[in-house]
């Protein structure tokens, strides 16, 4: 064993060196870029961004994000790109109410909404693979379908929102969303790093072609991830519904771009591929809530620019992962 | 003949991380002659070239151009000097016309108010094209009119124009037909004896020996030497290059033609495309090839034969069953090398690791899950047993060598254990080392009876290797040679063309 290391390694390594970085540097980034954000934070907020109080905030809000984070690694990796989830969170959380009300069992609220945002998550996927449109552009179509969904619903139940009449307090609990955390991240990183469903959706994202001629089914492996998404779109619509015990016709609003921006956050590659990561979606959804609520708290900006902090972290993001020019003529 | 030094380098060295791509070269480059430059994958030809072209700067070394001291920043300032390179992949863009890609980027020279005077310029490249005499082409046609060679041919016509003094020609001849070739060397000597400087990358030796003047070797990022005409020869240059003997066992040493009744892979009736009712039989233990110009068709043969490319009719069949898909084909034992190793063979920015173990995941899988332990064991044997240069299983693919990546892609189907291979230009671009290397890998699978469909544009190689070849021409198998000892390219090469 020893001498075919030797052969691998013709240079001489010590465990940790410049080239080490270098191949892991997506990963290490984003780490650093999360502990600068804790600590100057942490500083101009005078200690207020880890109080006990502040913390739960972080991870109440950390939570939907995370988990639907972990489920878009897996589409990003294909190359693809949804920004119909904060729309499907409406509408998955709406039908979920809708039962909950009607038959009195959290259970079935849980399960409906699963169900509809998985079945969106499948038709998305399978329409782009078998008809070769791009998935964003698909995406638009149930985008608006679901946000059409939730204002006709909820106009003609009368008002702007719905409330449920069944406790859902359980997910407001602290202990247990860290506890769903954990479980999904592990689960999900399994499904990602040791099963042909994350190696087969990276190396679909790097090279079709080259899928397709070692043996990759590329049609299912391309609507796979979509379930996944699907699954911890549902799980997450519970999250969002349980802050306000209610679905209301804004829910959700801007909720793919917090996904896009924290997956850029933490390393993860915009045309997916070989280089995707599952910890970007860890990484990035807590530097993104921090960061944001780090602000807020430090005084630097107030609720209404969250949006233009948003576009700005956005474009510095994308300005400084952008390939470099290659110094080659057209 | 003028013998003016145009170019000359001093001490050139370039590092990449721990790797050494370039030691202390000094070359000097005269007016009017054709520079062929030679060495294995991975001993710094490119990277020469690059450096002289503005591509990247040398880490120490002086370069003196027309007697004053040279150091382009960019590829900009290297071609405003006169220094033009063409490369092996960036190509033309389509859809305009071929005026248009002649000028892209210099349309100022005919706008006049923010408008562009199509006819002047239309006018101009027309006389640049038969300044070239290459007037088959059309200045006013769009670009999509034209081949693949072409293109490449109006890429000379871009990039060279009076200022120029010295052209690269950076391994541009693997892609180009033999028809192609022809051309481009005319165009080369025509350039030269202009009073240019040619410098001429190739992987072909014949290649290098009929074109050029004088060749530099280059090995591991040293010059090895410099060989006038007169000095050159296949045997003293193949030593240089590798540093060794390569001795007789480069191709096949038997004539014994023989193999298994038995029928591996047979296309019957197939029709796709322009090949029509096309058939083929591959037996066990048979190492076939198939030649031909590029476009004859036996691409496309290789592609049908693995599934990729559906037939319309006819069916192709292994032992085991029909060959509907890839999946399918590799279900049955089959491999596919594509000739387009890193758009389709590769994944280039995956790691060794990720590439070499792609297409055996499947059979890796244990309750769905796949052990990293069982992925590093399969990724260091195929190492091992290729002996593929790479620091570590993670390193990129595409920061190896030419012949290292054809190895992954040989590698990924010998960790198969596949029985039936298809491979199409498996040599192209890789240096006499590895394709030694490669002839023998060949030559050990057909003596442990694995059946081998070798498409190749090398005639020396499919005469070398091959117990039978069939010889395509405008989507026929024109005529079938068996192995023999006396068989030669003149037998063989009235058929093709």
């Amino acid at each position: 064993m020893q001498r075919i290391r030797n052969e691998i390694s013709p240079v001489k390594s010590s465990w940790i060196n410049g080239e080490t970085i270098k191949r892991n540097a997506t990963f290490i980034l984003p780490v650093i870029g999360l502990i600068l954000i804790c600590l100057i934070l942490g500083m101009t907020s005078k200690g207020l961004l880890f109080s006990a109080y502040n913390i739960k905030t972080i991870i109440r809000d950390t939570t939907p994000i995370l988990i639907v984070s972990l489920g878009a690694v897996f589409i990003y990796s294909l190359g693809a790109m949804d920004i119909s989830i904060g729309s499907v969170i409406a509408c998955g959380g709406l039908l979920a109410v809708l039962t909950m009300n009607k038959t009195g069992s959290l259970a079935s609220g849980i399960a409906i909404s699963m169900f509809t945002t998985t079945t969106v998550a499948l038709i998305i996927g399978f329409i782009s693979i078998t008809c070769s449109l791009r998935p964003i552009m698909v995406s638009v179509c149930f985008l608006l379908i679901g946000r059409g969904v939730v204002v006709m619903a909820s106009t003609k139940i009368g008002g702007t929102s719905v409330k449920t009449i069944v406790d859902v307090s359980m997910f407001k609990n602290t202990a247990f969303q860290i506890g769903t955390i954990i479980v999904i991240s592990i689960i999900l990183g399994i499904i990602y790093n040791f099963t042909r469903i994350g190696k087969n959706a990276k190396a679909i994202g790097s090279n079709r072609v080259c899928a397709t001629q070692n043996g990759v089914d590329v049609v299912k492996f391309f609507v796979l991830p979509y379930l996944i998404l699907g699954i911890t779109v549902g799980i997450a619509s519970v999250f969002v519904l349980s802050t306000t015990a209610s679905i209301s016709r804004t829910t959700g609003t801007g909720f793919e771009m917090d996904i896009m921006v924290s997956l850029i956050l933490g390393g993860m590659p915009l045309a997916g591929g070989m280089k995707s990561k599952i910890s970007s979606a860890i990484i990035g959804s807590f530097s993104y809530i921090i960061l944001k609520n780090g602000l807020l708290l430090s005084s630097f900006i107030s609720l209404n620019q969250v949006d233009m902090v948003k576009a700005g972290i956005f474009i510095v993001i994308i300005c400084l992962t952008c390939r470099q020019k290659t110094n080659v003529l057209p | 003949m003028e013998m003016d030094i145009i170019l000359e380098t001093k001490g050139i060295t370039k590092t990449f991380g721990p790797t050494v791509a370039l030691k202390n070269v000094s070359i000097s480059i005269r007016s009017g002659e054709i520079r062929g430059l030679i060495g294995e994958n991975g001993s710094g030809k490119s990277t020469l070239t690059s450096i002289i072209a503005g591509m990247q700067e040398a880490d120490s070394g002086e370069m003196y151009y027309l007697g004053n001291a040279y150091k382009p920043k960019s590829m900009i300032e290297g071609q405003k000097n006169g220094i033009s390179m063409i490369l092996q992949e960036v190509g033309t863009i389509s859809n305009i016309s071929v005026a248009q890609n002649i000028f892209l980027g210099n349309e100022r020279k005919f706008t006049k108010f923010g408008i562009v005077n199509g006819k002047q310029m239309i006018k101009e490249a027309q006389s640049r094209i038969d300044s070239f005499e290459i007037s088959s082409i059309k200045a006013s046609d769009t670009i999509n009119r034209y081949g693949f060679e072409d293109r490449k041919l109006l890429e000379i016509v871009r990039v060279v124009n009076d200022d120029t003094k010295i052209l690269i020609v950076d391994e541009t001849t693997t892609a180009l037909s033999h028809e192609g070739r022809e051309l481009l060397y005319k165009l080369i000597r025509k350039i030269a004896s202009e009073g240019k400087a040619v410098i001429f990358i190739s992987h072909d030796l014949d290649e290098l020996l009929e074109v050029c003047d004088v060749l530099t070797v280059l090995r591991d990022g040293a010059l090895v030497g410099e060989l006038k005409k007169e000095e050159m020869s296949l045997s003293i240059v193949r030593k240089m290059m590798v540093g060794r003997e390569i001795g007789d066992k480069y191709y096949r040493t038997d004539f014994n033609g023989s193999y298994d009744k038995e029928v591996t892979l047979s296309l019957d009736n197939v029709t796709y495309g322009s090949l029509e009712n096309f058939n083929l039989e591959l037996h066990k233990g048979e190492i076939l090839g198939i030649g031909g110009l590029s476009g004859s068709g036996m691409h496309d043969v290789g592609r049908i034969a693995f599934g990729i490319d559906k037939p319309v009719y006819g069916t192709v069949s292994s032992q085991n069953g029909k060959v509907l898909n890839s999946r399918k084909a590799i279900q049955y034992k089959m491999a596919y090398i594509s000739k387009n190793r890193d758009t389709d063979a590769l994944i280039l920015q995956g790691s060794v690791r990720e590439n070499l173990v792609l297409p055996s995941l499947p059979y890796l899988e244990k309750m769905f899950l796949i052990s990293p332990f069982k992925e590093k064991r399969l990724v260091r044997q195929e190492i091992k047993n290729l002996s593929i240069k790479t620091n570590h299983i993670s390193q990129n693919v595409n920061q190896l060598s030419g012949g290292n990546k054809q190895k992954i892609s040989f590698g990924k189907w010998t960790a198969m254990n596949s029985q039936i291979l298809i491979m199409d230009c498996p040599t192209r671009g890789v240096d006499v080392g590895v394709k030694q290397a490669m002839y023998q890998l060949i030559e050990t699978m057909k003596k442990e009876g694995k059946s081998i469909l070798l498409i190749s544009e090398e005639l020396s190689e499919l005469i070398g290797m091959c117990d039978r070849i069939a010889i395509m021409k405008d989507f026929k198998v024109k005529k079938e040679f068996i192995r023999s000892a006396e068989l030669s390219d003149s037998d063989i090469i009235e058929y093709m063309i």
